[in-house]
């Protein structure tokens, strides 16, 4: 065995020589994995989908305040809730 | 159990993600040698091993639906063990460094040179960086090409390249110093 590595291709073979032994960790490994895995919470897809619309939801929230600047620009001047909602539709129905 | 055996792993994949969960223990059992025997280049004692090995085979059960056959589950799996590997290392560089003791703990009846070699070698390899080292392990004490390493950590050839041969760079210089001594 190379004692004082002098290159790389010693170095690794002093690295895999000295490789310690791992057979008393992979006694029993998968039991306890097993255990590991059950003990951890399970990520439900209800959570999942909390997270996507907690992402999601900036971008809503621009898109929303977008179509709001858009309407009012096109309907500027309508003063009831009615003239804005045909300001709203006039948007992607022109002429409604 | 033999026809298990005989199912690659790709076959176990879908299984596992059918709800099977014994397919997963098939895969723990056919890949823990040498999952386990990778992490320990970058532990110190066997219950680190031992922690890293579970957190690795529980992110890749948690991933599994995720998992995608672009590439083989061994080489997804390498992926993971990286990843959790370098955040080991990582995590290591920032508490202070007591390694020379805890080598010792591997085996109590381990001859004592081999354990001064062990620590001459985590000595050397411990003054690259993380990503560094990683690479290090993988192509020349792992015997990985450089395409296998590329894939296995998820960045280009070239950069596995470059950062391999500064690598060699530093350790020969290190090394070189050791010898002027």
């Amino acid at each position: 065995m190379t004692s004082n590595p002098r290159n790389i291709h010693e170095l690794a073979e002093l690295a895999r020589a000295t490789a310690p032994d791992i057979r008393s960790v992979e006694n029993g490994f998968e039991r306890r994995v097993r255990r590991r895995i059950e003990s951890e919470p399970i990520a439900l897809p209800v959570s999942n989908l909390f997270s996507m619309a907690w992402k999601a939801a900036p971008v809503c929230a621009a898109a929303l305040a977008a179509v709001m600047v858009l309407t009012w620009l096109h309907g500027a001047g309508a003063d009831s809730a009615t003239s804005q909602t045909y300001a709203f539709l006039n948007l992607f129905y022109p002429g409604y | 159990m033999r026809q298990r055996s005989s199912r690659t792993d790709a076959d176990l994949v879908e299984l596992c993600k059918s709800g099977e969960t014994e397919a997963f223990e098939e895969l723990v059992r056919r890949r823990k040698r040498e999952i386990l025997g990778f992490i320990s280049k970058f532990c110190d004692t066997p219950d680190e091993v031992d922690d890293l090995g579970q957190e690795v085979f529980l992110k890749a059960y948690q991933g599994l639906s995720g998992f995608r056959a672009s590439s083989s589950f061994r080489t997804w799996l390498y992926r993971i063990t990286s990843n959790v590997c370098l955040d080991h290392l990582r995590r290591k560089r920032r508490e202070p460094i007591t390694f020379v003791e805890d080598v010792t703990l591997w085996e109590q009846g381990e001859d004592s040179n081999v354990q001064e070699q062990r620590v001459l070698v985590e000595s050397l390899l411990n003054a690259l960086s993380p990503m560094d080292r990683m690479i290090v392990t993988m192509l020349h004490i792992e015997g990985f090409s450089v395409q296998q390493t590329a894939e296995r950590l998820g960045v280009t050839g070239v950069s596995v390249r470059v950062r391999a041969h500064r690598a060699r760079k530093r350790l020969k210089s290190l090394m070189e110093e050791r010898h002027d001594q």
